[in-house]
């Protein structure tokens, strides 16, 4: 059912009627018709939205009646549906167990991402969705600046890690009274521990097991003052060590100083993370950047867009590119390539990717974004490209080969339950499947 | 319709009789999702009797189909006001789709806008004395366009916290105050200060200008010098307070917090006075500067509705949005959650409604202005001819009074 992007086509009806139905909305909306018919391998057919047009459209219509804004991202929840970024409609929205559009968190509204309905809050530009060991949604709120879990069943929203403020503080404390600077993604390891894209902050985050908070790639501070004048830091080995000290001992270097604001940067590949640099937008005209996947082994790949790379820390902090090349250090005059096809990951050249997903067998998709296409690398290391004509924005209609189909600045990648590749092709309003 | 039963006409000699009727049956089951999709008739030009209502821009979907549709035909998102020169030129401030949009002929085109969200063009060029292509400049959520002495245009970029100016002749696009977000600068040169999501701006007469300031609560005014000044208002202090007092020592009501919906507007009057649409109090507060008093002119504070024949400060608004003077020289004021547009008279202070019965839905074009519904208009301006447009919109539309509003 996943795969089928019509689901309009009830089983249970002879195939004469389900014919009927698929005439039917073929007349009266020729230009969605199935095109898609063949689901062959690295076929690219249309999933949701309307191709190069964006807009609200209407809930409870087909998927490809529907229409979105700008969309980011997907995930699959438990339930075996998608779940939708509608990120210019500030809405999630999902294809629902009778093949409708439904929204299921936003009014639509801006505002502040407050506690309560999650019909009724107010999002601001959402862009990433998780879910939870137990199955809650977890939505990275991202101009809201809060990370959020959403009871699907109660239709509640809930914040549970940053205050709305835009800032970078709380590390040592609990999740919910830390601050973010536009969380874009989040996601589990296989401990339950959620790992936050904290992009403006240029960081890593991980809530753990007790519910505090610590930041586990880039720069950390390095003491946090407690609620009883400790001060608190992660050691070498990433524990919590606290001590006594007064606030004004300005003697002690481990009692002042302020955490690093928006480290941004290349380095630290071959360290540990809290050695490591990314660099991830910011700034007012800063989109969506630095989404993370994490993989069996709980290694944790990072879209590190500003660097043109896919970095990779593994369990126990190590850091490397996993894929893109580049300066040796930040530069902000090179701004990506376009190169490296059939070679090794870490030679090739990428442009402003957004995205990464990780399939079941090791494979990594990127949304390599500002190249307009989708590369793949398999788990031998040697990259290619599986959607979109590298290098060529475009509108093309599916229904082809999907590395022959033009996309405009895909942003989102996810692998489905089915093991295809769903991309959001973010500037012409649609997510796209590909068949593998 | 037609081309759906066409199509089935054709299918059905393959099929059974009985087959035939499931296939209706089949069809008239999806028949709703179908037809809502399906423009019910051709666009009807606007044209009728005095104080007539239609829509004159806008099909109702939220979105955006690119430029060059007919006007009924092109889709907006939100548009939060509409702008039309004395010279007949005409721009939709189309919010969510952050483009401003210029009628030529009979369709809209971009003018300024991207395809992007963002600030400004990817090479900062707007910041330079070449300055931007319009159409390359990324917009956050513009609220208002003004069009200036000079003959250029004045964009408040309300989530870009920036006011950009626009010279039609050109097409190019500068910035000319802003930078980030924050409120500083006072008492020196405007376009280093900086302002935090700036709602609409109002000329003062004398070549200078008034800032409503939004998340910083308060109203700035640049004069013809280009040198800025907190007039009224708390700087980042919310609440209701002042009348019968100072401008600083008020209190407006404007959408705080990281990420409010726009609100607030601001005008001024023949006499130089200023008026402020404080939106969360609920009221129309009158600044007059020189005297240096405070009052409210319009709403108890109290959301609601009622007090239409009485004098404004005993009447309800809610959530009232732009202010602006018609012809006969009234206050216009879009009452969004009211549903309504609402006119005061500034110097009896006698207030009414002009159009919308207060029923959120889109009905009643072609009837009178009064009896139609209208949902969430926050715009309302004056075309060349006097003519009254009505910013309708969760209704995705701009709708037009047809006929002059004549002096009192």
């Amino acid at each position: 059912m996943l795969a089928t992007p019509t689901p309009a086509h009830p089983r249970s009806l002879p195939r004469w009627a389900a014919l009927a139905v698929g005439l039917t909305l073929a007349a009266c909306e020729a230009d969605v018709a199935d095109a898609c018919a063949d689901k062959t391998k690295g076929t690219m057919c249309d999933f949701m939205g309307s191709l190069g047009k964006s807009g609200l459209g209407k809930d409870g219509v087909t998927p490809l009646q529907g229409r979105l804004y700008w969309p980011q991202d997907l995930a699959f929840g438990p339930d075996g549906l998608p779940y939708v970024l509608d990120w210019n409609n500030h809405r999630v929205r999902r294809v629902n167990a009778a093949g409708r559009i439904e929204t299921v968190i936003g009014i639509g509204e801006l505002g502040d991402a407050p506690d309560g309905p999650a019909l009724e809050t107010r999002l601001n530009h959402p862009t990433h969705i998780s879910f939870s060991p137990i199955g809650d949604l977890v939505l990275s709120a991202w101009h809201n600046s809060k990370v959020a879990k959403v009871s699907l069943s109660a239709g509640t929203i809930k914040s549970i890690c940053g205050t709305g403020g835009r800032s970078y503080a709380g590390d040592g404390g609990p999740a919910d009274k830390a601050v973010l600077d536009l969380p874009v993604a989040a996601v589990f390891d296989s401990l339950g521990r959620l790992i936050i894209a904290d992009q403006a902050n240029q960081r890593l985050r991980r809530i753990e097991a007790d519910g505090t908070i610590h930041t586990i790639f880039g720069p950390g501070p390095e003491w946090v003052h407690d609620s009883q004048a400790k001060v608190c830091a992660l050691d070498a080995n990433g524990a919590n060590v606290c001590k006594f000290c007064a606030k004004d001992a300005a003697a002690d270097p481990a009692c002042k100083g302020e955490p690093a604001k928006r480290p941004s940067g290349f380095a630290g590949d071959g360290g540990v993370g809290k050695d490591a640099r990314m660099f991830t937008y910011f700034g007012q005209e800063a989109g969506p950047a630095g989404r993370i996947d994490i993989d069996a082994d709980d290694a944790i790949y990072l879209a590190d867009s500003g660097n043109h790379r896919i970095r990779k820390m593994t369990k126990d902090s190590k850091v490397s590119t996993f894929a893109g090349s580049g300066p040796a250090t930040y530069d902000a005059t090179y701004d990506g390539g376009l190169s490296g096809d059939g070679g090794p990951a870490n030679a090739a050249k990428l442009r402003s990717p957004r995205d990464v997903a990780v399939g079941k067998d090791g494979t990594v998709f990127i949304a390599d974004t500002g190249n307009h296409c989708v590369r793949r690398v398999k788990p031998d290391g040697v990259i290619d490209t599986v959607a979109g004509i590298c290098g060529k924005a475009g509108r093309d209609a599916a229904g082809g080969p999907a590395a022959a189909t033009r996309l405009d600045r895909p942003y989102g990648v996810a692998v489905g339950p089915d093991g295809n590749l769903y991309i959001a092709d973010t500037y012409n309003f649609v997510f796209r499947v590909v068949y593998l | 319709m037609q081309d759906q039963e066409k199509t089935l006409h054709r299918g059905a000699s393959r099929w059974t009789q009985a087959g035939q009727w499931a296939v209706v049956w089949v069809a008239a089951a999806l028949g709703a999702a179908c037809e809502s999709e399906t423009p019910s008739s051709e666009p009807r030009p606007c044209e009728g009797a005095a104080g007539t209502i239609c829509t004159i821009i806008g099909n109702g979907e939220a979105g955006y189909d690119g430029d060059g549709n007919p006007l009924l035909l092109s889709s907006l998102y939100w548009p939060i006001d509409v702008t039309v020169h004395a010279d007949g030129r005409t721009w939709v401030i189309d919010w969510n789709n952050h483009r401003v949009r210029q009628v030529q002929g009979d369709t809209l085109q971009s003018v300024i806008g991207s395809d992007t969200l963002g600030d400004g063009p990817d090479d900062h060029s707007d910041l330079k004395p070449e300055g931007a292509v319009g159409t390359l400049v990324n917009l956050n959520h513009p609220t208002q366009l003004v069009p200036m002495d000079d003959g250029s245009l004045l964009l408040v970029a309300w989530h870009n916290h920036k006011l950009r100016k626009f010279d039609p002749t050109t097409g190019r696009v500068h910035v000319v105050v802003g930078a980030s977000a924050g409120h500083s600068g006072d008492g020196g040169a405007a376009k280093a200060a900086q302002l935090d999501q700036p709602q609409a701006v109002a000329k003062d007469g004398k070549g200078g200008l008034y800032v409503l300031d939004q998340r910083n609560q308060v109203v700035r005014h640049i004069d013809a010098g280009g040198v800025i000044h907190t007039v009224a208002g708390s700087v980042k202090g919310d609440g209701f307070a002042g009348d019968g007092g100072k401008p600083l020592e008020a209190k407006f009501s404007f959408p705080k917090g990281s990420n409010p919906p726009p609100g607030g507007w601001v005008a001024v009057d023949a006499k130089g006075r200023v008026y402020v649409s404080d939106t969360l109090n609920h009221r129309i507060r009158r600044l007059d500067l020189a005297a240096q008093s405070v009052e409210t002119v319009a709403g108890t504070g109290e959301a609601g509705y009622g007090g239409d024949g009485g004098k404004g400060p005993e009447a309800k608004l809610n959530n009232p949005r732009k202010i602006t003077f018609g012809p006969d020289g009234r206050l216009y004021i879009g009452d969004e959650k009211n549903h309504r547009i609402r006119a005061l008279d500034v110097e009896t202070l006698a207030i009414t409604t002009v159009v919308g019965d207060g029923k959120p839905a889109f009905a009643g074009d072609f009837g009178p202005a009064d009896k139609a519904s209208l949902w969430r208009p926050i715009g309302v301006s004056f075309n060349a001819q006097g003519e009254m447009l009505v910013v309708d919109t969760y209704n995705h539309r701009i709708r037009r009074v047809i006929g002059a509003i004549g002096g009192k």
